[in-house]
């Protein structure tokens, strides 16, 4: 156990730089997908000011607050809460399944799709929530539209903590209860562990007329299959072990997989629900212009 | 089943190397974290059939080529009743190799059937440790393993390589070896068919392959040549074939010389019976070799009997010439060679030289005629000498250049010339008394035999000139004819191999008539196939497979045997006559002679001497191994052949 008197007071520089480099791949992401749409979200907005941010490198020097600078002698950059009418939840695995991966984690790809989906609704002013659940709920960010919940939401996504069974039901049950229904809600996660209920709860919201979108996050070992020889498989959630001759399972691991994703997405366009695969092993960039732009074309 | 090299069985524990190596050959399964475990499952009980169905045959068909490598190298061997004698250390092994053991019943041949048989036999004692020797029953045939010997190779080579002879049955003689063999340890075994008798002793063992109830069979057991025609030079051939079945059949019968058909002719054959065919043969020149031939039966080897005629041949003349003359009705040769040279039998060839040319032409003559020749030299003389000596014909005439003073080899005539004499004149008619005839001749002298029946025939030709010769005394000479008068007019001497005629006139128109007299061509057709060289076709001989055939000269003689090959032969016979057929034989002097070898046709009846014995159950020191082990090389080609394709296909 940690001794709580040496605990770190405040973020530590890790976690910061995890923050700003996840914050700066979002934004990367979040600018290529707007060129990839050649539509301006900001031009026509009426804006009004929401609160002062000190500076940090990659903010626009066209937000600073010149008259703060004078009064205090930092740079300031001003924030804007924009008027919005639009709330969207994204919801993010971070279960031990999807700690798998290498380089790029599934959880990690997870989290950048989430993140740039923030960035993009928040610069659109669209509210945008989050909840990161795993066994249970682990970060829960109502909607909000400001850039200081987006930095908020950025912030939790780096620092939330993975691990853990998949509790999808639960988390579609945190979202379902909120007083306000979201207008939009993206599952991010690999569905490895979705049962009936989930699916039944997804289906609910949609009937709710709530726009549901499921990014289905496999890795492409996890699609293909690719080792050679005997491997001694194990569950990362439930412990589970499995040996099996990779070369001679691999072609009806392949069927399965291919199945697997069949069912869920007829079981989700019969319920009117999106369904992508989101494959770490393909740019998040592609995934997310084809889902906003396909959204836009609506 | 049993295995001959049981040691090798071990090697069946290298059947579980597939499965061990199976086993080996699993990769270490490495520990990974896979979140996707639940859909693993799911492929894993749901696996192709085909390619599990696949692997275990594999997994199968490797082990089955281990165990059967292992199985094929253990010699395996399945039992089967035996001849060799229980317990038997030294065995001697009689096979009956006489020609009736190459009877086809149904659907092999008995020597096969006895040839496995012994085969069996022998390789049962060597595998025991023992030793054995190999003789075989038919006369004629050489013992290929006299001697007893634990040399494997040895003899199953010489048994393999066995095929059944042309001889008779001699088991008693075989028999005999076999105990000289031995000598008085070890038991005999004797494979045969049966139909032979003989003295079975408590050592003998007997096989019997023999044909089951009594096959027919059909023989030609004899052939007699004799002279049918001599004018035509035809020959009568009587072919006897025997029945030795107990039904009647008809048999079609077909002659051939030197390999073509002659003639054919069928017979019907009463059951046990003997009938004589006749047939007509014109012989060629030469030793001209005959076939008779029976459609074959089961017994093939006695449906053929060959016989060898001396057929007629060319004679080869030279005629030298005393008188040689620019007109060719006035040419001394004129009329003996027109005679000569007309149609006829024997053909004559002929050939004209002066006498200075006789030495150089002489070579491959059979006769030479010296027509008023004056003189020969030294040399010429010489040659001609040796020339009759070895057999060769010489023909003197007499004429206006021969006198007493002529030089001409004295020592080949029958006479010697003293003068000459006129008897009259060409124009006969003027004094008809004064002329000589031809009186008094010996038609029993082969030169003069022709003339038997019509001795008149002679006396047609006028002589109004001879030459006066005197008689030489010896008993190699004699007067074969004389003219009217008393004086001789044609004599005979005989000089070493050869024969000397010396006729006392001309033979052209100058002292005679008899040159154009009818009785002029066929008389000197007779002197001249009488003189020719003599031997240079040897009556053939006809012997028995086995026996000798006689030599009609000493000296290495050239023999063309039946089965192609060529040997040599010298002394007074040449033994090596085991296949039936025509032997060529060329002596040293070129001669040409010949053998013909047939089977004794006492073997061609397949009656059995004694009934078969009856089989005993063999006990189990009876039995012997019969390896099998080809059938499993088989399997596992076929095992490995499968494998090799699953393992393409996976």
């Amino acid at each position: 156990m940690t001794d709580p008197a040496k605990r770190p007071i405040g973020p530590s520089a890790e976690l910061l730089a995890r923050i700003e480099g996840l914050t700066f791949q979002a934004r990367t992401v979040a600018e290529g997908v707007l060129a990839g749409l050649h539509k301006s979200p900001h031009h026509g907005r009426s804006v009004e000011f929401a609160e002062h941010k000190e500076y940090s490198p990659g903010d626009d020097v066209k937000h600073i607050d010149w008259k703060a600078y004078g009064r205090r002698d930092r740079y300031y950059v001003r924030r804007f809460e924009d008027e919005t009418n639009l709330s969207a939840y994204l919801v993010v695995d971070v279960s031990a399944s999807m700690e798998y991966g290498e380089p790029l984690a599934k959880v990690e790809y997870a989290k950048l799709l989430a993140a740039a989906l923030a960035t993009l609704l928040v610069r659109q002013r669209d509210q945008a929530g989050l909840l990161c659940f795993s066994s249970d709920v682990r970060v829960d960010l109502p909607p909000r539209a400001s850039a200081a919940h987006l930095g908020e939401m950025l912030g939790a996504l780096a620092s939330v903590e993975t691990g853990g069974g998949t509790a999808l039901d639960a988390a579609l049950d945190a979202v379902a209860a909120r007083a306000r229904r979201p207008d939009v809600v993206i599952v991010i996660s690999d569905l490895l562990a979705c049962g009936e209920t989930a699916v039944d709860k997804l289906r609910l919201l949609g009937a709710r007329r709530c726009d549901v979108a499921v990014l289905h996050v496999l890795h492409p070992d996890e699609l293909r299959l690719p080792f050679e020889g005997a491997w001694l498989f194990e569950d990362p959630e439930d412990g589970r072990r499995v040996l099996a001759n990779a070369d001679a399972v691999r072609h009806a691991y392949r069927i399965e997989v291919a199945a697997f994703q069949e069912r869920l997405r007829n079981t989700f366009a019969e319920a009117g629900l999106e369904y992508r695969l989101a494959d770490t092993g393909a740019p998040a960039q592609e995934l997310l212009g084809a889902l906003l732009s396909d959204r836009e074309r609506r | 089943m049993t295995f001959l090299r049981p040691l090798l069985l071990m090697g069946l524990l290298g059947a579980a190397l597939p499965v061990i190596i199976h086993l080996l050959g699993r990769p270490r399964a490495r520990l990974l974290r896979f979140p996707a475990v639940a859909l693993l499952e799911r492929a894993l009980h749901s696996p192709s059939p085909r390619r599990r169905l696949r692997e275990r045959l594999l997994l199968l068909l490797r082990i089955a080529v281990v165990a059967l490598l292992a199985l094929v190298l253990a010699r395996p061997a399945i039992w089967e009743a035996s001849a060799a004698p229980a317990g038997a250390r030294r065995i001697a092994v009689v096979l009956d190799d006489s020609f009736s053991m190459g009877l086809r019943a149904g659907g092999a041949v008995l020597f096969d059937a006895a040839r496995r048989r012994a085969r069996s036999t022998l390789e049962a004692v060597l595998d025991a440790g023992g030793e054995a020797s190999l003789h075989l029953g038919g006369t004629g045939s050489a013992d290929p393993c006299p001697e007893l010997t634990a040399d494997r190779d040895r003899l199953l080579s010489a048994l393999d390589g066995r095929r059944p002879g042309a001889g008779t049955t001699d088991l008693v003689a075989a028999l005999g070896r076999a105990r000289a063999a031995l000598r008085g340890t070890g038991r005999i075994v004797l494979v045969t068919d049966g139909l032979a008798p003989f003295p079975a002793g408590d050592d003998v063992e007997v096989i019997d392959v023999g044909p089951r109830g009594t096959p027919a069979n059909f023989a030609v057991t004899r052939v007699d040549v004799q002279p049918e025609d001599e004018a035509a030079g035809t020959l009568r051939v009587i072919a006897e074939v025997a029945s030795f079945s107990d039904h009647p059949r008809n048999v079609d019968l077909a002659l051939s010389v030197d390999g073509r058909i002659a003639s054919r002719a069928s017979l019907r054959l009463e059951p046990r019976a003997r009938q004589s065919k006749r047939l007509t043969l014109r012989p060629s020149s030469g030793v001209a070799v005959g076939r008779v031939t029976l459609d074959a039966d089961d017994l093939p080897i006695d449906d053929v009997r060959t016989f060898a005629v001396a057929g007629t041949r060319q004679i080869r003349t030279l005629l030298v010439n005393g008188d040689p003359r620019q007109l060719r009705a006035q040419d001394e040769l004129f009329y003996l060679r027109t005679a000569l040279e007309a149609p006829g039998e024997p053909p004559v060839q002929v050939e004209a030289a002066p006498a200075e040319e006789l030495t150089a032409r002489l070579a491959g003559r059979d006769l030479v005629a010296l027509c008023n020749v004056r003189s020969l030299d030294d040399g010429a003389a010489a040659a001609l000498r040796a020339f009759v000596r070895s057999g060769g014909g010489l023909l003197v005439s007499l004429g206006d250049n021969v006198d007493e003073n002529a030089r001409l080899p004295g020592d080949l005539l029958p006479a010697e010339i003293s003068s000459r004499w006129s008897a009259g004149s060409r124009a006969a008619d003027e004094d008809e008394d004064r002329l000589a005839l031809l009186g008094e001749a010996d038609t029993s002298h082969p030169a003069l035999a022709a003339f038997a029946a019509d001795p008149g025939a002679l006396r047609s030709a006028r002589f109004w000139r001879r030459t006066l010769v005197r008689p030489s005394a010896g008993r190699d000479r004699r007067t074969l004819a004389r003219f009217t008068d008393g004086v001789p007019a044609l004599l005979e001497r005989e000089v070493g191999e050869g024969r000397v005629l010396l006729f006392t006139s001309t033979l052209d128109r100058d002292w005679n008539d008899l040159v154009i007299r009818p009785v002029f061509a066929p008389l000197i057709r007779q002197i001249v196939r009488h003189l020719a060289r003599r031997g240079r076709v040897a009556a053939p001989v006809d012997v028995r497979v086995g026996e000798p055939c006689p030599l009609p000269s000493d000296g290495e003689a050239r023999v063309a045997r039946p089965d192609g090959s060529e040997d040599r032969a010298s002394g007074a016979a040449y033994g090596r006559t085991d296949v039936p057929g025509f032997y060529r034989i060329t002596l040293p002097d070129g001669t040409e002679a010949g053998c013909s070898v047939n089977v004794d046709t006492r073997e061609s009846d397949l009656r059995r001497a004694a009934a078969p014995p009856q089989p005993k159950k063999p006990s189990t020191s009876q039995r012997h191994a019969t390896p099998v082990a080809h059938a499993f090389a088989a399997l596992l080609l076929a095992f490995l052949f499968t494998e090799s394709l699953l393992t393409r296909r996976g």
